[in-house]
């Protein structure tokens, strides 16, 4: 499957791990620590994967501007809470996300959660285009 | 196309319906007939009550009984049915009779009409009807040509012709309707009979296929039937009636997941059956089904669509437990992980030279065997003389050896070395008895494996193939200033110095491969190279010149030879061309062949293709173009003593360079 995901974690190790991932399942993905400039890298992504608890940094304040950068595209992406802790995971809506993806660590689970995210948003833009036109 | 119905099962269904009516019409006929045997004294005179009485005492009696073992209308009594009707309306007819004949009244046959409109109503039989009805009728007549005339006697014959003609209205009427019902009924009872068949043969179907198959329906619930495998692949839940969602993610941790795929099987069915192609890509092709603590099984779906008209009514899952699967791909990526570090750090070993590693595998050799020929004598018994100081040597030996493979990162041989220093320490002093002996001689034979392992392995590493197991470090100076000397000679000493001197094939074509499939993909092409004969030697003058020679002829097939992707696929060929670079020894000497498997040489040019400034090609680039390589190439292996041919070849062109003495 085709799609681009930004992931945004402090830890070098963890988004080694999850670019060498999801390039093999197909996705193309960009991987930074940095979260100055990271709006840069938001055109063309299907998902964007925050970890919320980066120490010194405020993972809320780095959604809120990601979503400010991405008012302005013509396609936004979906925000995901991406974390280890399954409690916080059930808290996304209330962190302002579009959805979480869980078991950090574990690659594989990862892998399958973000292409169900994609699958999702794909699935989303079709439904769009058959919808019958609005009646106003 | 429908199947015909065999017409004695219909007669046996209306039989079957006629018996349904026997015990009924004898619970009404009866207790009628016991009124009428209460009722005759008192309404008829006493000559016809005293005969009449006990007939319908006797015909109540009977239709009670009848009726009573009729009740049940198994095949037995459904067998006898026509036969009870037919009893029925003997009885009848026998009470109208009698009271016909003792009454002397041609009225009182108004009976009879009632008797031929009943026996049309309660008859399916043609043959029994038309018997009944006869035998009423002429008894009707009968009665009328022995009786007195009745000043109503012709209405009374009008009234059995209306009761005749309506008696035999309604008996086709009834028959046309009980055979028409009946074979409904037989259509219906066949078709549900192929209907269960086909249900157990699709049963034996799901189950054959070992897959955990289900179908659901809108609502995204498992529907009919379910192979076997699936209770195993999808859990004991996967039944009918269970949601499939919950099947595949019953944990809250894959609720990204389960969105997407309830979102997904709604828009299946949402959407026209035309819109599969593009929604089905979107299905999950995996998922990591929960089946306990921290444990997962990876199965792989898919899904087909059942459709009617433009609607997809129902869903068709097929799941496989690809557990072993995975289990299998993580143990051979392990292996390869392992087997590609262990051949980096061989390749490593090479390029510096391989000549450590190689005096380090004939020490080996020869540690082992002494180790092995000390442990044979202290087996054989001469342990009580020197037993001991043979193991001890035995174990410095196999101690030393293990020391040098770790200092080489050999890990398995290491450890097999250390398991045998081990067994040899513990035969040592006669602690024990022969069991570490008998360890010890296994474990030779593993320490022999794992040197036998490391020598293949640095063989495959080398670009020289098995010829750099006879390598050792030399100045070439001196062995070109030997070969000068002695070359000339035709005793041993002068073999020795052409040996010495000589260079592996494998050496002078190692930059070849990267090189080739570089000029390839410049080009638009994709080759690789295949080399055999790496460890035969070359004799010195030719491996002066065979690296430039050879850089010719590849660089001529990939610009000349080798076609496009494109063009191969037309004729039948894999996208990568092939360059094969063969090198054999041959009488005292080597013959090389140049081979690949392009477009081959044009006949009209195969007579210029030595000549200077020749050639095929209309443009000039870096690789080819100016008719300069091939008959560059022939000089120099004139100057070294060797030719250049073209040979004919089945596909592609194969050029063939041997010693000039040969012409």
């Amino acid at each position: 499957m085709n799609g681009r995901v930004l992931v945004i974690d402090d830890q070098a190790v963890v988004l080694s791990r999850i670019t060498t991932a999801l390039q093999g399942a197909g996705l193309e993905v960009v991987a930074t620590a940095q979260t100055v400039g990271a709006a840069r890298h938001l055109r063309g992504c299907d998902l964007v994967l925050i970890d919320l608890h980066m120490p010194g940094l405020d993972g809320a304040a780095v959604l809120a501007s990601l979503r400010e950068a991405a008012a302005g595209l013509e396609e936004r992406p979906d925000f995901y809470l991406f974390t280890s802790d399954t409690e916080a995971a059930r808290d996304w809506q209330a962190a302002g996300f579009d959805g979480a993806i869980s078991h950090k660590g574990d690659e594989e689970h990862v892998v399958l959660q973000v292409l169900a995210a994609v699958r999702g948003r794909r699935l989303r833009s079709v439904r769009k285009s058959k919808a019958p036109p609005s009646r106003r | 196309m429908r199947a015909p119905i065999d017409p004695e099962q219909i007669e046996e269904g209306l039989r079957r319906s006629t018996a349904r009516s026997i015990s009924l019409l004898c619970w009404v006929l009866s207790p009628l007939y016991l009124i009428f045997a209460i009722s005759h004294p008192l309404i008829h005179p006493a000559f016809l009550a005293r005969v009449m009485t006990p007939i319908a005492a006797a015909t109540a009696v009977a239709l009670f009984t009848l009726g009573f073992r009729a009740r049940r209308a198994d095949d037995a009594l459904a067998a006898r049915a026509p036969l009870q009707a037919v009893g029925i309306a003997m009885l009848v007819w026998l009470n109208v009779t009698v009271h016909v004949a003792l009454s002397g009244k041609a009225h009182e046959a108004t009976n009879y009409g009632l008797l031929v409109i009943g026996v049309g109503a309660l008859f399916y039989s043609v043959r029994y009807y038309v018997a009944v009805t006869s035998l009423t009728l002429a008894s009707y007549a009968l009665s009328v040509a022995l009786l007195p005339p009745h000043p109503l006697g012709v209405h009374f014959a009008f009234l059995m012709l209306s009761s005749t003609s309506l008696s035999l209205a309604i008996f086709v009427v009834r028959r046309r309707a009980g055979v028409r019902l009946e074979a409904l009924r037989l259509r219906e009872a066949a078709q549900t009979a192929s209907l269960a068949d086909l249900s157990a043969r699709l049963q034996a179907v799901l189950d054959a296929m070992r897959e955990g198959i289900v179908v659901v329906d809108a609502e995204g619930r498992v529907r009919g039937e379910t192979s076997r495998e699936s209770a195993r692949v999808l859990g004991d839940g996967a039944r009918d009636g269970a949601e499939l969602a919950a099947l595949l993610y019953p944990d809250e941790a894959a609720r990204v997941e389960r969105r997407a795929f309830e979102d997904w099987l709604a828009a299946v069915f949402e959407a026209k059956a035309s819109a599969w192609e593009e929604l089905e890509p979107l299905a999950p092709e995996r998922v990591l089904l929960r089946v306990g603590a921290g444990e997962t099984r990876p199965i792989a779906l898919e899904f087909r669509p059942m459709v009617v008209g433009d609607a997809v009514t129902r869903v068709v899952v097929r799941a496989r437990d690809e557990s072993d699967k995975h289990a299998l791909e993580r143990a051979i990526r392990a292996q390869q992980e392992a087997f590609a570090r262990k051949l980096s750090a061989m390749q490593r070993l090479v390029a510096g030279g391989g000549q450590a590693l190689v005096a380090f595998l004939r020490n080996a050799e020869d540690r082992l065997a002494r180790a092995t020929a000390l442990l044979s004598s202290v087996e054989r018994g001469a342990r009580a003389a020197t037993g001991d100081a043979d193991l001890e040597e035995a174990v410095e030996h196999v101690h030393t050896l293990k020391a040098e493979a770790d200092a080489f990162e050999l890990d398995g041989l290491r450890d097999a070395a250390h398991a045998l220093e081990g067994a040899l320490c513990a035969a040592q002093g006669g602690r024990v008895s022969a069991a570490p002996l008998v360890e010890a001689r296994a474990l030779v034979d593993r320490v022999g494996e794992a040197v036998r392992e490391t020598r293949e392995l640095l063989v495959r590493a080398s670009p020289v193939g098995a010829e750099v197991l006879a390598q050792t470090t030399v100045r070439s100076e001196d062995v070109a200033r030997l070969h000068a000397l002695l070359s000339a000679r035709e005793d041993e000493l002068g073999l020795l110095a052409r040996r010495l001197a000589a260079r592996p094939f494998g050496e002078l074509v190692g930059l070849l491969p990267p090189a080739v499939a570089k000029w390839a993909a410049r080009l638009g092409k994709r080759a690789h190279v295949v080399v055999e004969g790496q460890d035969v030697l070359v004799p010195p003058a030719l491996a002066r010149v065979l690296g430039g020679v050879l850089g010719h002829l590849a660089r001529n097939a990939v610009a000349h030879g080798l076609e496009l992707p494109d063009a191969r696929a037309d004729a039948g060929k894999p996208a990568h061309g092939e360059l094969r670079l063969c090198c054999e020894a041959s009488g005292g000497d080597v013959r090389i062949v140049v081979e690949d498997d392009g477009a081959g040489v044009d006949a009209a040019q195969r007579a210029h293709i030595f000549d200077r400034g020749f050639t095929s090609r209309g443009a000039v680039d870096a690789l080819a173009g100016r008719g300069v390589g091939l008959s560059a190439a022939t000089v120099e292996l004139a100057g070294a003593g060797y030719r250049l041919r073209l040979v004919p070849s089945p596909v592609g062109a194969r050029f063939a360079i041997e010693p000039a003495a040969l012409s």
